[in-house]
């Protein structure tokens, strides 16, 4: 049954990136500007018709569309038209990891930080603790991060010098501080504010009225019924806020030089570079696809009423 | 070391450099006649006196270097963007070009101190009597840095291969000059034909399309650079990533990390003098105008431009403003008028146009002293530049010719559209500032279009055969001879900027100048041709271009020359510092 369930879902995936192929092929080809137009200088119109030719961007257009997504499907759209000495798998191969390595310490941070920062402001509900979280929230819901990044840059590295102001060194070196405090804010606000409502609700339920009247600790009620039963509208929320972070932010990315695919994805589209921007959502669809899958075959886990 | 010992250093830098020159003219004067050598000898006579003119007003050295010893580690930490089409064959400029000036040397150079013309990989360059075809002799022993030697094959593939369509090559025009270049690149000739023979392995022929006394300047250029084919043939495009790429130049690209940084080291293995400077650190930075300012106050770079809004900042600033320097950059920004489409068809009206504006409140004012004015198109640097060509600014005037044009006060003018680039935040202010003042002086409503980068190209671009009324752009010379504007830009052949702009009286002015062999009279009629030009308002200059930076106070001979102005790694010395 469940296995059916995954097949069927996993089949669902192909309209899907169909779908978002074909938007997003005829949302580039529509869009005024091609590849040779970002160069210092204008280039003479007979050269770009020439360039043009050698691309294979003067063939009619629905040729373009199976060319590209032959090539998609095979995994291998070839050379970026702006960094010809590297594929456009190679790009993403190397620029994803990154996003994803950044994300997960986001993740991290976001979940260390905003769920106990949630529980508080439910337990310790309509005193100085849960204005606390609530700011905290509010704070990280409406800061951009573009904002929170310069100001943690000015802060941490021009002002304390405790850290670049720039650059990526992998996981575990200090440039990754500002990147990931930056890119947490926002799903540390989210967890924590629906951490907060689900578990209000939850300690409302008879369930656990009965769990006191059996005469459990409070904090023992707590854990293994109230915060257990309140993680579940949460776990559907993580799934979003992770696919969010997953895919890298552009801001975050381009102030603090994290050469990952957020950045580059943007880059690509203001540059034009046709194979790099269909690669990149390919993928992206794919992960916010899978993310979503995930959480429908988690949710069960956590709640026997759902799915069996 | 002081301004007046500053001042000093350079012209006696311009002196040493002139008399280099007149020893190129000297072996060219042994091998042809007086009249032959007339041209190459007077153009360098004469970029000696615009070499010494220009440095009367620029300052082309960092000046602000203190005197002390050498540090120990000679290693420079600098900002610059991704590169794109990182090829020197490819790439039209832009982001990269400053590692390609380091890593690769061409037949000849431009030394950044004082633009003479330096013989590179050549040792001497001849010139026939028409200023058609010029013998260059590679110097012997000169090899890549992988020991692989290079010899004149190396050129005369190099520069076939830009043209091969196989190679997608982005700047063929550049090459244009070369014999049949411009039917090869349309595809009627074989490559074959192209002007350029390797007749031995020292000796370079290259045979031109016409008399080009400014082919050496062209030369210099990077297009012109070898490229090494055993690598290329090897890798194909993936021969310019670090441990696949092999240079001749100063410098070697030993490292690489796609948007974060790329190292270049001394090259063991360059043929001419070692330079001081060991490594160089690049940052890559998305937008390193905008970013590195940041990184230098952190003390992670050793140089950063300012631009826009971190200028009265930095100004300010009592710890950045000593450090900050004003290079000027050989470049104008204009405004182009449609001259076939109503009302800027007239002459009376873009002379309106011309005259309300007040440039120094525009480039000293909104601008901030960013830029400075810009009376004439051509650049001060550029031979040709004529300051009596200007228009006046006379508002006056300029209400009087909206009248005789049939609008007085502006009455029954239609609405202008003035298209530019949003990202660019001086092109944003001035056309602001455009509607602004005109609407005062002359009563004329202005509709702003900005668009975006690569919108705004294709825009451009169909312009060819639509209309419209008025767009900014501007233009950076790529080597310093009018030819780079009157005849590329403004003959109504090439029509660069699209202005439908036909006079015939000037057409035949810039055509025959282009090919003259007596380079006074030659620079004599462009400033004639820059009278027409200028008076005709066909294009309207606005302000001329400036790069400015701020540089640590231990960095000795950073150079911005105003052409192309990139740093000279060859140059700099770094000199012992505690911080």
């Amino acid at each position: 049954m469940r296995s059916a369930f995954i097949i069927r879902r996993i089949l669902a995936l192909i309209p899907t990136l169909l779908l978002i192929y074909s938007l997003t092929f005829f949302l580039m080809h529509s869009t005024p500007g091609g590849p040779w137009d970002t160069g210092e200088k204008p280039i003479p119109a007979d050269v770009q018709e020439r360039l043009k030719a050698a691309y294979g961007l003067d063939k009619p257009l629905w040729q373009q569309y199976t060319d590209f997504l032959g090539k998609a499907i095979r995994g291998d759209l070839g050379p970026s038209y702006t960094q010809r000495s590297r594929s456009v798998t190679d790009i993403i191969g190397e620029t994803f990891p990154v996003s994803l390595q950044l994300a997960a310490v986001a993740v991290v941070i976001a979940t260390i930080i905003g769920i106990p920062l949630g529980i508080l402001g439910a337990v310790r509900h309509n005193r100085p603790l849960d204005y606390v979280s609530t700011f905290v929230s509010v704070f990280g819901v409406s800061t951009p991060s573009y904002v929170a990044t310069s100001l943690l840059v000015l802060l941490l590295a021009s002002k304390l010098h405790l850290v670049p102001t720039s650059g990526w060194d992998g996981v575990w070196s200090r440039t990754i501080i500002v990147p990931a405090l930056s890119l947490a804010l926002y799903p540390t606000a989210v967890l924590a504010r629906y951490t907060r409502a689900s578990l209000l609700e939850v300690l409302r339920t008879d369930y656990m009225r009965t769990a006191r009247s059996k005469g459990l600790s409070e904090r023992s009620i707590l854990m293994r019924h109230g915060v257990r039963n309140a993680l579940l509208p949460v776990v559907t929320i993580a799934g979003v806020v992770l696919a969010d972070v997953a895919t890298g932010s552009f801001f975050v990315e381009t102030i603090y030089q994290v050469p990952g695919i957020g950045r580059h994805f943007v880059q690509s589209i203001s540059g034009r570079d046709y194979p790099v921007i269909i690669g990149t959502v390919l993928l992206l669809g794919l992960v916010v696809s899978i993310m979503n899958l995930v959480v429908d075959l988690i949710y069960p886990l956590l709640d026997p009423r759902i799915g069996g | 070391m002081s301004h007046f010992d500053a001042e000093a250093l350079v012209a006696a830098k311009i002196d040493a450099a002139a008399s280099r020159t007149s020893q190129l003219s000297r072996r060219t004067l042994l091998k042809h006649s007086a009249a032959l050598s007339a041209g190459v000898a007077g153009y360098s006579r004469f970029q000696h006196s615009v070499a010494a003119m220009a440095s009367n007003r620029l300052r082309a050295a960092n000046i602000l270097a203190q005197t002390g010893e050498l540090a120990a580690e000679q290693v420079v930490r600098l900002p610059e963007g991704e590169p794109v089409r990182f090829d020197p064959g490819v790439t039209s400029g832009g982001k990269g070009l400053e590692m390609t000036q380091n890593l690769f040397e061409g037949l000849v150079f431009i030394d950044q101190r004082d633009g003479s013309l330096q013989m590179g990989v050549a040792e001497t360059m001849d010139v026939n009597e028409e200023q058609t075809e010029f013998t260059f002799k590679v110097r012997d022993g000169v090899t890549w840095s992988d020991g692989t030697p290079l010899n004149a094959n190396d050129f005369e593939w190099s520069w076939k291969r830009v043209l091969d369509p196989e190679t997608k090559s982005e700047y063929t025009t550049a090459l244009y000059p070369l014999k049949n270049a411009a039917a090869i690149d349309a595809g009627e000739m074989d490559l074959e034909e192209l002007g350029v023979k390797a007749t031995d392995e020292q000796t370079l022929v290259v045979t031109l399309e016409g008399p080009t006394p400014y082919f050496p300047l062209l030369a210099a250029t990077w297009t012109y650079y070898p490229v090494p084919q055993h690598t290329v043939e090897e890798f194909g495009d993936a021969w310019v990533e670090a441990g696949n790429m092999v240079s001749n130049g100063p410098y070697v690209l030993t490292a690489w990390e796609h948007d974060q940084s790329m190292t270049l080291e001394r090259n063991e293995k360059y043929y001419g003098e070692a330079p001081t400077i060991t490594r160089a650190d690049y940052t890559l930075f998305a937008d390193p105008v905008a970013q590195a300012l940041v990184a230098f106050e952190n003390n992670e770079l050793d140089q950063a431009q300012v631009a826009g809004a971190d200028l009265e900042r930095v100004k300010n600033d009592p710890a950045l403003s000593p450090l900050m320097q004003v290079f000027p950059r050989s470049g104008t920004q204009f405004i182009v008028c449609d001259t076939t489409n109503p009302p800027t068809d007239d002459v009376r009206v873009r002379q309106a146009l011309a005259m309300a504006i007040e440039r120094d409140a525009l480039a000293n004012g909104i601008l901030k002293g960013e830029f400075s004015p810009a009376p004439t198109i051509l650049p001060s640097d550029i031979p040709g530049y004529n300051e009596a060509a200007a228009l006046p600014e006379d508002a006056e005037k300029a209400k009087q010719l909206l009248a005789d044009a049939g609008y007085p006060n502006g009455e029954g003018f239609p609405e202008l559209a003035l298209t530019y680039t949003s990202t660019s935040t001086q092109e944003q202010k001035s056309a602001q500032y455009l509607q602004g003042v005109w609407k005062q002086t002359l009563g004329i409503n202005v509709k702003l279009d900005p668009l975006e980068d690569a919108a705004f190209q294709d825009w451009f671009n169909s312009r060819t055969d639509q209309p419209f009324n008025l767009l900014l752009t501007f233009w950076g010379s790529d080597w310093g001879d009018p030819a780079n504007w009157h005849n590329q830009l403004f003959d109504s052949k090439a029509d660069f900027n699209h202005s439908h702009w036909k006079n015939d009286e000037f057409d035949t002015m810039v055509r025959e100048a282009a090919v003259m062999g007596d380079q006074e009279a030659r620079i004599a009629q462009y400033q004639q041709a820059e009278t027409i030009l200028n008076q005709d308002a066909a294009l309207i200059p606005l302000f001329h271009l400036n790069r400015i930076y701020v540089i640590k106070p231990w960095v000795q001979g950073i150079v911005h020359y105003p052409i192309l102005g990139r740093t000279w790694l060859r140059y700099i010395s770094i000199l012992q510092h505690d911080e």
